[in-house]
């Protein structure tokens, strides 16, 4: 049976820990969310809050001394079963065609993501290599394809060049044209603007968000700045200290947010024009004897949909 | 009598890259970081500066406090009823003028040895202007610490053990130890989430009344500039676009390039998205400095008109 909400993927009270000299850091603690198809959705929250670990997981990027330890990674490709990719061995083919070729990723230095001794059309064409069945002379066609929809000009001259010959917005669009090359169903991309100029972070925000319509492409974006997702999401997750607190539409959530914390970081980035909001209990229902903080000793959370497609995360202590 | 603290006139910093300063043989070229920059600061504001990153920001602030030396220009400072040009001086005679003017940086400790406690980092400014006894010393580090929402048990404690925004706090303790008049805080809360942001700019605000302070408040971030200074300028490639009022400027920018800038501020509302304008169709001519801002570099400095 098809769900009534089509989404492509659905991440399930995932958990990852790293273990340190220090003990064991809970960096997510069941985390939940769904990613529409063809929708963007942001993840958003103030440092260590969890959400370069959540992206991570999805494509199974978390290194030693850091470990899933539990939830699911639930894909939904548009043709194909579902696959958890939380249950997938490390090293299968399986995990190698879904990263990079139906799941990429962007990060915040795009030189994670470029090589610097090699030349963009060497990069980009084993990009396309790896995940599509083509000839060396397609995939530098396609190369050339892609550069020019990312708003690179004189791409055959640009082809030829390395990565410290592009100015740091430019390098940001090569990785997005390897990213979107061999057409992912999503693209994870975490802070891909942060490290850069406001009038260049606009330019890419706008690129990002003209191929997800052209492509069809559902984006899983994450920020830590709230300007940032009123410019690009649908849907929004509120992270905090490894949990997701409040996950709605971006529309509501920058209207009327319901938590305590969403409340705060709204407030915090609209510097300078007061947001008064008035008391949750007066908009929604809430459950009784839970509550928003969580509890100083051992505590259960529990996400609540409030309203249709509106979620909280409510605690409630051990003993109560 | 003049309200301005600063009078900047025709300052410039230029760097050779390249060529001959390295003995080779290749003409060398000059980049011009800070390039023939004029304005006026008006005793107890906060004047933003504002631009992309290497528009030339820090080079300005540096330049003022002397932390470079500027290729040409004059900074004439005004304190204690008199006027000094800050960039003629020699070290020495800058030396007593320092305790006057002070920086907050990004990272407050990154030129600091980390052997440091946070006791003897704030008082260091103390130590080194030979101010009080060391018990005074000690009772000024505690009032300002607990000023800046510290506590007088973090003394002993080292800078690493602290949070982003509380290091910005020691930061700030150690720039007003002193009780400067003029304080440059270059990117001083570009590191930092969104809430602690909004109270360390809250502390500076309550600061700047309480102890008098004009401040020069560097940052490429529009909307932190909008909300805490009363007067900004905007460079673009070492020089000054526009300059106003700060709510002028960003409520009818007279600048294409301050258009350009103001165009791609994402604003937290989904219902105003954004139009980002570039600098791609702009012509040379219309990425000179507005006429008002090229006229005030003919101002006499000394009778000092108010912009
Ligand atoms: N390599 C690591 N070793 C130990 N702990 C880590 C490591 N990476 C992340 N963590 C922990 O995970 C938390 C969340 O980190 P992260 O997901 O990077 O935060 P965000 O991307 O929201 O800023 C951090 O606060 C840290 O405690
Ligand atoms: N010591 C230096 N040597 C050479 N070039 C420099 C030096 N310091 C700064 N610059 C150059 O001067 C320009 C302005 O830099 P800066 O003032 O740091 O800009 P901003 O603070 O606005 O980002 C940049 O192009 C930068 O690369
Ligand atoms: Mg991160
Ligand atoms: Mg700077």
């Amino acid at each position: 049976m098809k769900p009534m909400t089509d989404h492509v993927l659905e991440v399930r009270d995932l958990c990852v820990e790293f273990t340190t000299l220090h003990g064991i850091t809970r960096a997510v603690r069941g985390v939940s969310f769904d990613l529409p198809r063809g929708k963007t959705l942001a993840l958003v929250g103030e440092s260590g809050s969890g959400k370069s670990v959540t992206s991570y997981s999805i494509l199974r990027l978390i290194q030693k001394p850091g470990e899933i330890v539990g939830g699911q990674i639930l894909f939904h490709p548009k043709d194909g079963p579902v696959v958890d990719i939380a249950q997938l061995s490390p090293k299968s083919d399986e995990l190698y065609r879904i990263r990079g070729g139906k799941i990429s990723m962007i990060f915040q230095e795009p030189m994670t993501a470029l090589s610097p001794v090699h030349t963009i059309e060497d990069q980009i064409t084993e990009a396309i290599l790896l995940h599509r069945n083509v000839t060396k002379k397609q995939a530098i066609d396609l190369a050339a394809e892609m550069l020019e929809k990312v708003g690179i000009t004189q791409v055959q001259q640009r082809l030829k060049q390395y990565p410290f010959e592009f100015s740091g917005g430019m390098r940001q669009r090569v990785v997005i044209a390897m990213a979107l090359v061999c057409q992912p169903e999503i693209l994870i991309a975490d802070e891909p603007t942060t490290a850069l100029d406001v009038t260049v972070q606009a330019q890419i925000l706008s690129l990002i968000r003209h191929l997800r319509e052209q492509m069809n492409t559902s984006v899983l974006f994450i920020t830590h700045d709230l300007g940032v997702v009123a410019q690009i999401a649908d849907e929004v997750a509120v992270m905090r200290y490894g949990v997701i607190v409040e996950r709605t539409s971006a529309r509501q959530l920058f209207t009327m947010p319901l938590h305590p914390y969403t409340r705060e970081l709204l407030r915090a980035a609209s510097l300078g024009r007061e947001r008064d909001f008035p008391p949750v209990q007066q908009l929604v229902g809430l459950p009784d004897g839970w509550q928003f903080d969580e509890p100083a000793g051992n505590g259960v959370c529990q996400m609540f949909e409030v309203e249709p497609g509106r979620h909280l995360l409510m605690w409630k202590g051990d003993n109560a | 009598m003049t309200h301005n603290i600063l009078c900047v006139r025709h300052l410039s910093k230029h760097y050779t890259t390249g060529g001959a300063r390295l003995g080779g043989k290749k003409p060398s070229n000059v980049l011009k970081a800070l390039d023939d920059v004029s304005f006026n600061m008006v005793r107890g504001e906060t004047l933003g500066v504002v631009g992309e990153s290497g528009s030339g920001k820090t080079t300005c602030a540096r330049a003022i406090l002397r932390a470079i030396d500027p290729t040409s220009g004059q900074v004439f400072f005004h304190n204690n009823n008199r006027v000094v040009d800050l960039a003629s001086l020699s070290s020495g005679q800058l030396k007593p003028l320092r305790k006057e003017m002070q920086m907050i940086f990004q990272d407050p400790f990154a030129s600091l040895n980390p052997r440091m406690t946070v006791g003897d980092i704030i008082a260091e400014p103390l130590v080194i202007h030979r101010i009080g006894t060391r018990k005074e010393r000690e009772d000024r580090v505690v009032q300002i610490l607990e000023r800046v929402g510290l506590k007088a048990e973090h003394r002993s404690r080292y800078p690493h053990a602290f949070s982003g925004g509380q290091r910005q706090r020691i930061g700030i303790a150690r720039a007003l130890i002193l009780r400067p008049a003029f304080v440059v805080a270059d990117e001083a809360v570009s590191a930092l989430d969104v809430c602690v942001r909004a109270r360390i700019l809250d502390l500076l605000k309550e600061l700047k009344a309480e102890f008098g302070l004009s401040i020069m408040f560097v940052s490429h971030d529009l909307s932190v500039i909008r909300h805490i200074c009363d007067r900004v300028l905007v460079m673009y490639r070492g020089r000054i676009m526009e300059m106003g009022d700060v709510e002028e400027v960003f409520n009818n920018p007279q600048h294409p390039y301050t258009k350009v800038l103001l165009s791609a501020i994402p604003e937290p509302d989904p219902d105003r998205k954004m139009n980002p304008l570039t600098t791609d169709s702009l012509t040379p001519d219309q990425l000179e400095p507005l006429p008002t801002v090229a006229r005030l570099a003919n101002d006499d400095p000394i009778t000092l008109p108010k912009i």
